[in-house]
């Protein structure tokens, strides 16, 4: 025991008075990477041979949490239901069957929202993950830094097709001109339905199909007609703990013609008319208990599958859970458009290579191949879990297009979907826009008040 | 610490023998060896961290990257500061009431005491009315704070810690009156109460987080059995933060309440026997000896309380992220964020320092006020 | 008049009992105990309402616990959920990691704090008393918030995700040299004397006659900094990103998150259960320790 002591104490202490004799001026490593050394690094990850790559291991960081006990080693892709269990066979699959034996070890158990302070700690500590999953929406800060290999370059080496990519995901893999990503869905809100409770309701067409509400006041009656005829609450939406509310003032305040930022995202424009409108629309339906305000991600999913919630907004990741779990007829349909333009919150998954402080052309090499085999997976992905395929030919597919829900939202991805504003420090101004929306439901301040100091949060985040 | 003195006040060895045996060189070679170790990780780990933090501040220092840049004291503006800030006398006259009135009441007990204690007077008045004139301080009709969120996670955590505090003091003194005695099982009560103590924060958060859950929790059930139905504890922008105060006062009361038992049981036994000698009812021994024989447990029963409670992350952290809204967001909390959500590495410790400094200036006006002898 | 309850006063201890006046009207000290009892037993039972239905909940199957989960006491037994704990996950690497910070941190905390207290307390040396003032100030810092140079330090060097970041920071404990100081300048000198005439140097009069004398005091300050150290978790937290790296205390918290819960009940109740387990055992072992740690910490005794 002692000589481990020992030994730690010393291993620690040199390093560490090292530093002090530093101090200060060890910021992170690698803040340079961009384009002016992009090409030779290309080269360099091109010439690896197959001979190099064998055996190579790269560490891929990602959320959707952990279900290794429950898939154990399985590569059955095709049978998989939900986030989880579909990207831990995708990996199982890539392990298994990938030419050169490269074998892919999951890292960090992190949940998804503590994700990024646990990558920006290994940034910031020069030991990034090899492969790393990032939403379109933080891709910038990473980007601007010059933390990621651009993908342009590297597309052409293993031959992945970036121009088959739908707008939506080209966009959100995009930072100053360049691609810094493989993109692996366009992900949305979507009304998920309990069939069952609208027709107890009333609210169907002749072919007995939910028929959804067109304007904000019909929205309301219908919620009082299912209050009256079933006593359920017409919508639910995790409000509590979760973002999905602020998403859904989001969407209402695009549907009117507002936006979260100005045209040149140099300032804040949630304090418009429309965001006005949307926010007293939202408080009026939870204030007329037509959804319940209290409910966390958890209570709302569970509201729903007990069959007391006739509308879910929730993502498109839930749509295959929903179809084989809900004890009732299940629809997924597009999130309803209340006032004119079709509009619904959308982000992106999509696949980055940090650059590395040793730059190994073989890891890189590795990492390409992991996310190119990913990028031909996107059917299995889209199907898998209920997400948008990232890629035209996938959504154009007869087998996509044959597969269950599919077609109930396909307009989601083709017009529907609006990606949140792709820009630098995205964190601080999301943190700004979802505090000011909940210090309106949760701290007693006006619509105003909340919209007004909200949009100066976000004009001050937008340019710290 | 009050007892610093009286550790080091007695003479070490004051044989004079010792002089032929150890010389004087001996001693200064033979202390610094044997305080060596400690200093060593105590200048790196403590001491350093301070002074880094404070010039860390000055920067505008990015986690990811980009060369810290000397930006002066903006990070303490855009901490502390506004556009369109103004000052009006009564602004938050409710707090600023409460504040001058305790302090003006401390102000005067104090100045009715011994001599030496009119600086401390002054001093305290000047503080109380200090933070009552900084409280007319806000954004005017078309202003804002800066970082707002720092303002509501101090106020959290200024709330956090006057609720937890006399919650956890008073109880801690509660259970410890009840325990001091030997009738039987009293060790097996105190081993009850103390035990959450001992438990990791993330398995108390685990306990607590299903117990308050509205659907599957054991309260829900309790509530269900009476035809009750569930409360969303941890959703309800009114109930979140009281939930976290019950959690910590459930986890951590059994720390004071040994405190208070060890303290009880140094109260002088022949105290009591006086007083009941003169009469004195259970009521006037418990004011008159036992409250007097633990002023030394409660100064420290409740600066450890204050300092910790300031320092609330773990069970916020991990049970509501802050939330709902920014209801229960603390300070350790906002710094965390600043640094690892939003990269400002030099912000978050500007934040660091302001949280030393308000530490420091509760510690050393608890001891003024509350030491026997400061 | 004092009456003191017989049964009250162990003969060997000055400790009273509350002195009881017993008044008339009075009820009879028999029933006054039982309404004592009653009333504590109620009290300790709700304290331990919430650590019993963890115990409950782990020992419940999981798809028992789907349906419902708000019974105290379990519906259905099983221990799957306990062997599951070691089966998968992380959890043993977890242990691992937490037992070596642990004992690591608290042997080498015990070790400096002892030579420090040592040299406060028995060495005369020039700017000793400012040394200790500097080091009692330490008390004050607050050491949550101190993580941002902690951590430029550690990943500056690359020293993120070793035992080294996770130990380091934690040694520097003043609480510990107070209380190791005031327990040495309580030894009386003569026991040195006799030690120093017989020419014995400083480090073998500490090591063998101080040390000895002092085990009470280590002990109690080595279970104090197990249990603290145990349950850090903001500092395992920042400076550890790897999952192999987390301590029990964060990789529990990990698993405590939204989309996990819903279906494993059993399985996260039974994984915070036995990640309490060495904590609760050296509970039920070194209660007094622990106790005595505190209040020495408290300037007490």
């Amino acid at each position: 025991m002692r000589k481990i002591h020992r030994r730690i104490a010393l291993t620690a202490a040199i390093p560490v008075i090292t530093a002090l004799a530093f101090s200060g001026c060890s910021s992170s490593a690698s803040s340079d990477g961009s384009a002016a050394g992009a090409d030779s690094t290309d080269a360099a990850i091109s010439a690896v041979t197959d001979a190099q790559l064998q055996g190579a291991s790269i560490s891929l960081a990602r959320f959707f949490g952990d279900c290794s006990d429950t898939v154990g080693d399985s590569t059955n892709v095709s049978t998989t239901v939900g986030e989880c269990a579909t990207i831990t066979a995708l990996t199982n699959k890539f392990n298994a069957e990938n030419k050169w034996g490269i074998k892919v070890t999951r890292l960090g158990g992190a949940s998804w929202d503590s994700y990024y302070d646990t990558l920006n700690s290994a940034f910031a500590g020069g030991t990034p993950p090899d492969v790393a999953i990032m939403h379109g929406s933080s891709l910038v800060d990473y980007a601007s830094r010059g933390l990621l290999l651009p993908t342009d370059g590297l597309a052409k080496i293993t031959d992945i097709d970036l121009s088959d990519a739908v707008p939506a995901a080209k966009t959100a893999i995009g930072y100053d001109g360049t691609d810094y990503a493989v993109p692996f869905d366009v992900h949305a809100a979507l009304a998920h339905l309990n069939v069952d409770l609208w027709k107890q309701a009333g609210l169907i067409d002749a072919a007995g199909n939910p028929v959804m509400p067109t304007t904000a006041d019909e929205f309301l009656a219908d919620a009082k007609t299912m209050k009256e005829k079933t006593g359920k609450n017409f919508m639910g939406v995790a409000r509590s703990g979760d973002q999905l509310g602020v998403h859904v003032f989001e969407s209402l305040l695009q549907q009117g013609g507002g936006d979260i930022l100005n045209a040149d995202a140099t300032a804040g424009a949630i304090d418009s008319p429309q965001g006005t409108t949307a926010l007293d629309f939202m408080n009026k339906v939870f204030a007329e208990g037509y959804a319940d305000g209290n409910q966390t991600y958890d209570a709302a999913q569970q509201s729903f599958l007990g069959g007391d919630t006739a509308m879910l907004v929730n993502g498109t990741w839930v749509v295959d859970q929903y179809r084989t779990t809900a004890p009732f007829t299940y629809k997924a349909a597009n999130f309803p458009t209340l006032f004119g333009t079709p509009a619904v919150w959308a982000d992106s998954h999509t696949w980055t290579i940090p650059v590395q402080p040793q730059a190994d052309p073989v890891k890189y090499r590795a990492a390409l191949e992991f996310i190119t085999f990913l990028y031909a997976h996107d059917q299995d992905w889209a199907l898998g879990t209920g997400h948008i395929s990232a890629r035209t030919s996938v959504l154009n597919s007869d087998t996509y297009k044959a597969a269950p829900q599919r077609a109930n939202y396909a307009d989601t991805g083709l017009t529907i979907a609006r990606p949140i504003p792709h820009i630098a420090n995205w964190p601080a101004v999301s943190k700004a826009l979802v505090n000011a929306i909940e210090s309106n439901w949760f701290q007693g301040s006006s619509p105003s008040d909340a919209l007004k100091s909200g949009q100066a949060n976000i004009t001050s985040a937008l340019n710290q | 610490m009050t007892s610093s003195d009286t550790v080091l006040r007695r003479p070490v060895t004051a044989s004079p023998r010792r002089k032929q045996t150890l010389s004087r060189r001996t001693d200064v070679r033979d202390g610094l060896l044997f305080l060596a170790p400690f200093l060593l990780v105590y200048a790196l780990f403590l001491l350093y961290p301070v002074v880094q933090s404070v010039i860390i501040s000055g920067f505008k220092w990015d986690l990811l990257g980009a060369k810290p840049k000397f930006i002066g004291l903006d990070n303490y503006t855009h901490m502390l500061w506004g556009t369109d800030i103004q000052w009006s006398p009564g602004h938050a006259w409710v707090a600023q009431l409460i504040i001058i009135t305790i302090t003006l009441l401390i102000a005067r007990s104090l100045f009715l005491r011994a001599g030496r204690r009119r600086a401390g007077a002054v001093a305290v008045a000047v503080v109380g009315l200090g933070i009552a004139f900084v409280l007319g301080f806000h954004p005017g009709p078309d202003g804002a704070w800066n970082d707002a969120n720092f303002w509501t996670s101090l106020q959290n955590t200024l709330v956090f810690t006057l609720v937890s505090t006399p919650l956890l003091v008073g109880l801690g003194l509660g259970l410890a009156l009840l325990l001091n005695n030997k009738r039987k099982a009293g060790g097996f009560y105190r081993a009850i109460f103390f035990l959450p103590y001992v438990l990791p924060v993330s398995a108390v958060t685990l306990i607590w987080s299903y117990m308050l859950n509205p659907d599957r929790g054991l309260i829900a059930g309790f509530l269900n059995w009476f035809g009750l139905s569930g409360i969303p504890f941890l959703s309800d922008p009114n109930l979140a933060m009281p939930s976290i105060i019950v959690t910590t006062v459930w986890w951590s009361v059994g720390f004071n309440l040994v405190l208070f038992l060890a303290g009880l049981q140094d109260v002088e036994p022949s105290l009591y026997e006086a007083a009941s000698l003169d009469g004195a009812g259970y009521w006037k021994k418990f004011q008159h000896v036992t409250i007097p024989g633990l002023s030394h447990v409660f100064v420290l029963v409740i600066i450890t309380q204050v300092i910790a409670s300031f320092q609330v992350f773990g069970q916020v952290y991990i049970m509501t992220k802050g939330g709902p809204g920014t209801s229960t967001e603390v300070l350790i909390q906002h710094i965390y964020e600043a640094g690892f959500k939003n990269y400002q590495l030099g912000y978050a410790s500007a934040l660091s320092v302001f949280l030393f400094v308000v530490m420091a200036a509760v510690s050393a006006i608890q001891f003024r006020l509350i030491a026997k002898d400061a | 008049m004092v009456t003191v309850a017989p049964s009250a006063v162990a003969p060997d201890t000055a400790v009273p009992s509350r002195p009881i006046p017993s008044k008339d009207g009075q009820p009879p000290k028999r029933a006054r105990s039982v309404r004592y009892h009653a009333f504590l037993i109620i009290a300790a039972g709700t304290w331990f309402l919430p650590l019993l239905w963890m115990i409950s909940l782990a020992l419940t199957p999981n798809d028992v616990l789907q349906t419902s989960s708000t019974s105290l006491l379990p519906t259905a037994l099983t221990l799957d959920n306990l062997f599951n704990v070691f089966n998968a996950g992380d959890l043993l690497r977890w242990f691992l990691n937490s037992f070596v910070v642990t004992t690591v941190t608290t042997a080498l905390t015990v070790v400096f704090c002892a030579m420090a207290g040592y040299a406060f307390a028995r060495i005369d040396f020039p700017g000793r008393r400012a040394l200790f003032v500097v080091v009692i100030a330490g008390l004050m810092v607050p050491r949550e918030g101190m993580f941002i140079p902690l951590f430029l330090l550690f990943s500056g060097t690359g020293q993120q995700n070793t035992y080294d970041a996770l130990i380091l920071p934690r040694l520097a404990a003043p609480l510990g040299v107070f209380i190791m100081t005031q327990f040495f300048s309580k030894v009386p000198a003569e026991m040195e004397e006799a030690a120093r005439i017989d020419g014995a140097t400083r480090w073998r009069i500490f090591v063998s006659i101080m040390l000895p004398l002092a085990r009470p005091a280590m002990a109690s300050l080595a279970i104090f900094t197990f249990v603290l150290t145990w349950n850090d978790y903001l500092w395992p937290l920042v400076i550890s990103t790897k999952t192999e790296w987390f301590t029990v205390t964060t990789g529990l918290a990990s698993l405590q998150s939204n989309f996990a819960a819903t279906t494993n009940l059993g399985d996260l109740m039974a994984r915070g259960l036995v990640g309490s387990l060495p904590l609760l055992v050296v509970f039920l072992l070194f209660q007094r320790q622990l106790i005595r740690g505190i209040t020495l910490g408290s300037g007490e005794k």
